[in-house]
Parts: C-alpha cells; structure tokens; sequence
C-alpha cells in the first residue's frame, strides 16, 4: 500500500509538473509586438462593390495567381473593364520582371472588396514591420533604382458589369518601403488582408500575429476531407488528395491555426433535413458518431474544412441509408466487407461496452497535437505544445534512461502476461475467453 | 536508440483493431437481446449508455497530447497492441475448440 500511495504521489508531482512546464513553453498567451494584429489573411477570391453581387476571379482549379497573371486576357463574358493608371497597356506594364509578387485585398468602409497585386524586379526585396507616427504597419521594401508596378483591381459600383483595372508602375532612385496593411482599428472601416506573399519578411522579435502567407490559400484544394467507413458505430475521415492518397499528418495550416473540420449530417427522408452538426479542430483523422433513427431513414454526411475567418473549402459528401436498428444499409464503401454487412444494432448498452475497445484500438496511432485551452473573455487561448520534443530538447539522456526502464518494466509485465496465456492456451481445460477488462 | 523507429506501430494498430472489431461484432451478437430489451422499456437509460461513447470520443482529442506529456514511447503502445491483440485473438481462435472438446467430454461421462 505504502508503495501504491508513492507511485499515486510521484504519478501526480509529475502530472503537475508536466503541466506546469506546458504552461510555461505555451505559446499565445498574450500579445508580445505592437505589430501582432498587423496581420490579416482572407481566402477571398473575389471583388465587389457594395451593391452588386461578388465577381469571382478564380474558379475551383485555377487559384488567383493563375487568374492575375493572364490578366490581360479578361474581361470574361459578361464582364468588361476599364484600363486607368500610369500604364496605357497591361502588356507594358507586365513586361517587367517579375521577382516578387504580393497579392492584397481590401475591405472598404461600404462593404466592397478591391483587389491589389504588386510586383517588383528585385530579388531581395523584403516585407518590414515598422512605426509611422506611432500606428504600425505592414510594407514592402525595395532596394534603390528596382521598380514596382502595382495593379488594382476594383468594381464599379455604377454598373455591376464592369470593374477597373489600373496598371501603374514606379521606379525608386532611393528605394521605398510601400506600406501595403496596418491595424483594422487604425483605419476604421478599411480591413487589409494578404492573400499572397513572395517577399522575404523580416518579423518582429517576439513576433506572435499571423504569419504572412507565402503560399495560395487554393492550394489546399489539393486536400479534401475524405469520409470511409472503419466500424460499425462511426465514421472516420481522413485528409487525402484528389487522387485519394492520404497524408501523414495535416497537409495544411491556417497560417498559425488548426484548421477546422465541419460534419454536418442532413436526413433525406421526407426532404433534406440538417440533423447534426459537429465542428472540431482537424487531425489526421477525425471521426464521427452517427445517429440512429426509429424507422429506416437515408442519410447524407457532409463534411469541410474550414480555417478562422474563412469559407469552407473542398466538401465531401456520401449518401447512406440506416436501418429502424440503426445498422447501415448501403452508401459508404467498408473497410471489412463482411463485418459492415452485418447491420448490427447500435444499442447504448453495446455502445458502453465496445466504445473502450475502440478507444484501446486508437492508441497505438496516436500523433500528439497540441493542445488549445480556451479562455473566456476574449482571452487569447492558452497552446500547451506537445511535451516529448521539450523533453528530447532540454533532458535528453534522462528521458532516453525514463523511457528504457518504462519500456523494460512493460516489457516484463507483458512477458509474465504472455506466459501466462500461453500455459491457459495449453491447458484444455481453461476455456475462459480473454478480452480487455473493462 | 530509437524506441519509436523500431516496429511499425501502424501496422501493429490496424491489426489490433481489426481484432477489436471481431470482438466488437461477438460482444454485439451476445449483447443484443439484452440491450434492444434496455432500449425498449428504459430508452432513457439507453439514451445515457449512448453517452459513453461520446465521453470516449473526447477523452481520444486529449490522448495524443497525454501520451506525450508523460513521455510514452512509440514501442511500448506497440508493445501493448501487440499484447492484447495475442491475447484477444489467441484466446478466440482456440475457444471454440475447447468449448467442442468439453462438451464431447460431459456427453461422453453423462453417457
């Protein structure tokens, strides 16, 4: 008992202390830089005035950058547009090289959006934060004697059909920093988002806002949630490209964020009826309980990512049908054919005593993933990163000893355990069958 | 060494939970009366068993992090599936037999 009562104790010290440590490598926990809320990031591939409806400039397999750079071949039916600016042509002001280019979106005081994509020819040019009288900013440096040409891209809100283009290009004898996002509360009314970014940025010390994106928000249309079967009580999705094959851990981020994964399961008996919805931070996998219904009912399971402040992106959907058991009649391919075609009853009192079983089947693929502790009040939420890599860091002979002892001590346990089933394997007359002590 | 490189955990993993569904289906089949019985005349308390699932679900969003604040190395949850997939599948496979034999044996002295 006395040794229970040190193993209980040491087990608590350390469960403290572990996270005690986690608080004190947390990431997040208050701004750090003037220029954290600098940042804004948007996966808004349009333009609007406010009364008139968005026009796209992507569809779903060419991303923004694509679009911009054959720009000069617009308008599409049934837009036209309007050439402004320093540039008469947009082929005159394209033909500089293109080094670096920064795509940017603004959110105007009346609720239209305009587009700006800048270039420049300079291979070392960067992306600064810095001061001007006192309000921070975000801005593009070019070095003495290279050009930038910017080009906005804005509609018209007198006629719906049509938007400005304005070309213009400018050279710098002494170099320029061309402040392109500040704060949303320094400019009331005008939101500054970066949508692309190729520039070198020099972040802040202590830097803790968002990261500027240097990749488009499409790419992530390469992944999408694919939903399969793996038992007959859940559904598991997994990421997976466009030719389905899977990916080992997330294969994107939202910029310093987890994205989110959407479920929302409608009934399609009697019409389409929203039943369920669950949002939950996105892992390599992520599953979902379905419902059971009284009668035999279709069923249709939808599910997205979506990222902070964004649309949901890249949907996937399968139709199904469950039982009046609340087995499941067709729609989703199966892992193991013959257990799903049993169609066995999902009853609470099964569910209590194999969803442990479940649970044991998942440890031995678990991937660690840090940990958000959401905080009331507006509070910045609270990351515990995961604890191993910060043991391997600062107390690596001494965690490689802990884990050999825990590994060796297992070891035996399972060895006794092994011997043991064996002797009860051989001995015909033991016919207990083993399974999990729940 | 590299405690997590040494078997593959994946493989290990999907094998122990293919076992864990055939136990699943076998707990399921032997449940069943008893539990449409439950569902029948107690739903509420059928309802609140349909919870523990859920409470499982949630307690698997914490197990990567836990795993990791404690240290555990890759090897020993292989060590573990490895364990229980032996014991499970071992037990089950031979079962039946057993099970065949003891009854020739109490036919046989009944006889």
């Amino acid at each position: 008992m006395k040794g229970l009562k040190i193993c209980l104790s040491s087990l608590v010290l350390f469960v403290l202390s572990s996270i005690a440590s986690s608080v004190l490598f947390s990431t997040g926990a208050s701004a750090a830089t003037d220029y954290d809320s600098v940042i804004s990031t948007t996966d808004a591939s349009y333009v609007r005035a406010s009364s008139c409806d968005p026009i796209q400039l992507t569809n779903a397999t060419t991303n923004w950058g694509d679009y911009m750079g054959g720009w000069n071949e617009l308008p599409e039916t049934p837009y036209s547009y309007q050439i402004q600016g320093t540039e008469t042509t947009w082929d005159s002001a394209r033909s500089m090289t293109k080094e670096k280019e920064y795509i940017g979106v603004t959110e105007l005081p009346d609720g239209s959006i305009q587009a700006q994509i800048i270039w420049t020819d300079d291979p070392d040019a960067t992306g600064e934060f810095h001061m001007v009288s006192g309000v921070p900013y975000f801005g593009l440096y070019v070095h003495p004697g290279y050009n930038l040409a910017i080009y906005s891209l804005s509609p018209d809100p007198t006629n719906c059909d049509r938007y400005y283009v304005e070309p213009n290009k400018f050279n710098f004898p002494s170099g320029v920093t061309y402040d392109v996002a500040n704060p949303p509360d320094t400019s009331p009314g005008y939101v500054y988002y970066t949508y692309y970014n190729e520039f070198t940025v020099n972040y802040p010390e202590e830097y803790e806002g968002l990261t500027v994106p240097s990749s488009f928000p499409g790419d992530s249309s390469t992944a999408q949630p694919d939903i399969f079967m793996s038992s007959m009580v859940s559904f598991v999705g997994q990421f997976s490209d466009r030719n389905f094959l899977t990916f080992d851990g997330l294969p994107f981020m939202c910029g310093e964020f987890v994205p989110q994964i959407n479920i929302e399961v409608f009934s399609e008996t009697g019409g389409e009826t929203l039943l369920d919805t669950l949002s939950t931070t996105a892992s390599s996998q992520f599953s979902y309980t379905f419902p059971t219904s009284s009668d035999t009912r279709d069923y249709r399971i939808v599910s997205y990512y979506s990222c902070p402040e964004m649309t949901f992106d890249q949907v996937s959907f399968y139709d199904f049908q469950i039982n009046s058991s609340g087995g499941l009649v067709a729609g989703i391919p199966c892992n193991a054919e013959l257990f799903c075609s049993l169609n066995l009853p999902t009853y609470g009192l099964t569910q209590a005593i194999v969803s442990p079983l479940t649970f044991i089947g998942q440890i031995p693929t678990q991937v660690c993933e840090d940990l958000i502790l959401p905080m009331p009040h507006g509070m910045q939420n609270i990351t515990l990163p995961c604890m191993t890599p910060i043991y391997q860091t600062y107390l690596g002979p001494i965690l490689l000893t802990y884990q050999t002892i825990l590994t060796g001590m297992f070891a035996y346990y399972v060895s006794l355990k092994l011997f043991g089933n064996v002797k009860s394997l051989t001995n015909p007359r033991d016919d207990q069958v083993e399974t999990v002590k729940l | 060494m590299d405690w997590d490189g040494l078997l593959d955990a994946g493989l290990m993993g999907d094998l122990l939970r293919m076992a864990i569904e055939v136990v699943m289906l076998l707990v399921g089949i032997i449940l069943t009366p008893i539990s449409a019985l439950i569902a029948l005349t107690l739903p509420d308390i059928n309802n609140a068993l349909l919870s523990i699932p859920i409470l499982f679900d949630y307690a698997n969003t914490y197990l990567g992090w836990i795993l990791s604040a404690f240290a555990i190395p890759g090897i020993l949850l292989t060590f573990m599936a490895g364990y229980y997939l032996f014991a499970i599948t071992s037990k089950l496979a031979v079962w039946p037999f057993k099970l065949a034999l003891n009854w020739y044996r109490a036919l046989k002295l009944g006889s």
